[in-house]
């Protein structure tokens, strides 16, 4: 009986766990079973194969019922996943619906959410611009949050490591605040683009338009092709799922990496409920999990342990990490855990159109847009509102059908698409500051399908992103018309925090103990052998779409993890 | 039970209520008219001459034979709020009454010019009722869609390519303009 006991828990036992397989726990996994490590990912949802679980991806638009479109009912079911822009009839099966895993809205927060293996990186945005020395100097500069921990230089190698493996297009623009990486070929501008690149840098000191930097394969090297992908054809299809892998997810790069390793273990419908802290060793020691498919409870044990269970998740986890040692959660001794979370505000957008540059029009496609980094308060602060925005910025001139008429003309109009005009879109994206009042926390009473308490979320937009949001629509107006841009239209949203899928903090960086929860190679302070790298990890947010930087603090953290179990220090 | 058993059940349960044409019968498990909104063969004929008359077959298939009007239906029923249920159904319902009025006689009876006037004049705030623009509307939006987006239009008269071409951002305007 003993023995089958301890037979059991060696069953169970590995060298590391991972909790997660979005875009940060696909690269935890890919590293350590890289260096040798046994490693168990843990993923509360089910499985989801590269290729053969993408059962939408080759389908033409009128295999699909309604052409795409969800149903009426489904919506009103599901209010907040609604709001999701990418939440449609061939990407249905990726999205959680919302009472799958209830959460407490203290103020309205917009939680998207997919559970299963690959995560939210089967569904990205794919834009992957690196952070800057200066955004990782913000808090200190400006007096918010905490200090980071790590500086541009500490990072940058391990930007150029995950580039190269993930495949990523962009230019070498040679811009201190957006820096270059290891690129593959940009995507191309079109005029237009071009044209406002150019009156830009005429007219406009420090704004520049670059091509957005993109996890898409714009030419497949030697090393995406080991991976079983190939270049990407602009299908703009990526939320299914690319049969080509022409994008970075983990299902298609990282996961399988690590299982050709042959040290991988994957363990869908994992729902994990808490680390195991050994009081003795004072260390964690596994994770309690819960089989989302039969209720039970099982404990898997580790010498280390990643938490990538995405930002809100692993707040969750590690504050029902319980011991007489940490009652308030794991490593939470100074109370700050699930404090701090600040998100990216898209709140406004301008549009406009062009009537130049007649002679020319877009054909085809391309997987990329352009991007405009940061130019407020970079070098110093010079505005009435703290840190600033990038824009997303696109420009197109495409065929259209008219649609007027009924009757034989509706038919020929329809039949006959006509070259339309120039038009542009663009989007702020902008930094929020983290704030003690931007919160999670656990719910005392009520509990989930799982019996883990319920998450309150309690985040909220302040004054600084509302004067960030009416700057952003007089610079880019003024910057469009000076480029001789008409019908110059913006529009400010009153959407809720959530929405724009960048929710970060909880568990930040620091230096302090005192006043952080992460060290600088993202252990917990009071437990070195647990390790964030995910979203929560967030010191500050600044513009950039943050997959990219978790990518690569994960890989740096992943390694050093290794070297320490090495040395025997964890 | 699932989601379509219980649907089916509710659609033969309801009976009379709703009269469902073989035709339909495969949409029609799925579709739920709203309380109080009629869907017989008068109001079935009614569409499928509605979507000819703004599609109409000419060298090429029109949205008739394309089976449009099943498409319009399933996304009305599926896709619409309560209220564009109501209105579009009721819409289609007293469509005949405002035709024969402006135009003497039934639309069934009515030439093709004469359909295509009363469809036209429908849409015009000061001859009619909401109902009718909102049933207009969406049959207009919904019908245009079902073609466009049909296998026979996506594949044998406008076919949609799944790798589009490489990109031009400097692509000759002359060549789209002239392209017709």
């Amino acid at each position: 009986m003993a023995n089958t006991n301890i037979d059991s828990v060696k069953q169970r036992s590995y060298d590391a766990i991972v909790i997660g397989s979005g875009i940060s726990g696909g690269w935890a996994a890919k590293e350590l079973t890289e260096k040798g490590l046994k490693t168990l990912v843990l993923e509360r949802g089910r499985d989801v194969k590269h290729i053969a679980d993408y059962p939408t991806a080759n389908k033409m638009p009128y295999e699909f019922e309604h052409r795409g479109e969800i149903p009426h009912a489904t919506r009103e079911a599901n209010p907040i996943l609604s709001r999701a822009g990418a939440w449609q009839e061939d990407t249905d099966h990726f999205f959680v619906k919302d009472n799958e895993h209830l959460y407490i809205q203290k103020k309205p927060f917009d939680w998207i959410r997919g559970y299963q293996v690959g995560g939210r990186s089967l569904l990205w945005a794919r834009q992957t611009q690196r952070w800057s020395q200066y955004d990782f100097e913000g808090p200190a500069r400006d007096g918010f949050a905490v200090d980071w921990p790590i500086r541009y230089e500490e990072i940058a190698p391990w930007y150029s490591h995950v580039e190269s493996f993930a495949g990523i297009s962009g230019n070498q623009d040679g811009l201190a605040e957006l820096p270059d990486g290891e690129f593959l070929p940009p995507n191309p501008l079109n005029a237009v683009e071009d044209h406002f690149k150019g009156v830009l840098s005429e007219r406009f000191e420090g704004r520049y338009l670059i091509a957005a930097r993109f996890a898409n394969l714009t030419k497949s090297t030697p090393t995406q092709l080991a991976q079983g992908r190939s270049q990407c054809l602009s299908r703009r299809l990526c939320k299914r799922g690319c049969p080509f892998g022409g994008y970075f997810s983990s299902n298609s790069s990282t996961l399988p990496w690590a299982e050709k390793t042959g040290n991988l273990t994957m363990r869908p419908h994992s729902v994990a409920h808490s680390v195991i802290y050994d009081e003795k060793q004072e260390k964690a020691t596994g994770v309690r999990v819960i089989d989302s498919q039969t209720k039970e409870v099982i404990e898997y044990y580790a010498k280390i342990i990643f938490v990538n269970a995405s930002t809100i998740n692993t707040n969750l986890i590690l504050l029902n990490s319980i011991s007489s040692r940490f009652p308030n959660g794991l490593g939470n001794d100074n109370e700050l855990m699930g404090k701090f979370v600040a998100f990216h505000n898209y709140n406004t957008k301008v549009r406009a159109q062009f009537e130049g540059l007649s002679e020319f029009a877009t054909f085809g496609d391309r997987p990329g847009s352009t991007y405009i980094p940061r130019f407020r308060n970079i070098f110093r602060q010079e505005t009435g509102f703290l840190r600033g925005y990038a824009t997303a910025f696109s420009a197109r001139r495409n065929m259209y059908s008219e649609r007027s008429g009924i009757g034989t003309d509706l038919k020929e109009n329809l039949l006959n698409p006509k070259l339309g005009g120039w038009s542009v879109g663009a989007q702020m994206m902008g930094e929020t500051i983290p704030k003690e009042s931007n919160y999670v926390s656990l719910d005392t009473e009520k509990t989930d399908s799982w019996g883990m308490p319920l998450l309150n979320i309690d985040i909220d937009f302040d004054e600084n992103d509302r004067k960030m949001e009416i700057d952003s629509m007089e610079q880019l107006s003024e910057m469009l018309d000076a480029a001789g841009f008409t019908n110059i239209k913006t529009t400010q949203k009153r959407q809720a925090p959530g929405i724009d899928i960048h929710e970060m903090g909880g568990v930040r960086m620091g230096k302090d103990p005192k006043t952080s929860l992460l060290n600088k190679w993202n252990q917990l302070h009071a437990c070195k052998n647990v390790f964030v790298t995910d979203g929560a990890c967030m010191t500050s947010t600044s513009t950039q779409n943050p997959s990219l930087t978790y990518m690569a603090i994960t890989a740096r953290a992943a390694n050093h993890a290794v070297e320490e179990m090495r040395k025997g220090n964890v | 039970m699932n989601r379509r058993q219980a649907i089916k059940r509710t659609v033969l349960l309801s009976g009379g209520m709703v009269f469902l044409k073989y035709s339909l019968l495969g949409q029609a498990s799925r579709l739920s008219i709203p309380d109080g909104s009629t869907f017989g063969p008068s109001e079935e004929r009614m569409l499928q001459l509605v979507v000819d008359t703004m599609i109409p077959s000419t060298d090429t298939p029109g949205a008739k034979e394309l089976n449009v009007d099943q498409f319009v239906l399933l996304m009305v029923n599926d896709c619409h709020t309560k209220k564009d249920q109501i209105a579009f159904y009721s819409g289609l319902h007293s469509m005949d009454v405002f035709v024969e009025k402006g135009f003497g006689q039934s639309f069934a009876l009515c030439d093709i010019d004469t359909r295509v006037d009363a469809l036209n004049s429908m849409n015009k705030k000061s001859d009619t009722s909401p109902e009718l623009q909102a049933f207009i509307q969406i049959a207009k939006n919904r019908t245009i869609q079902g073609y466009l987006e049909s296998k026979y239009v996506m594949t044998e008269v406008l076919p949609h390519k799944m790798i589009p071409d490489p990109y031009d951002g400097y692509y000759p305007a002359s060549k789209l303009e002239g392209e017709i």
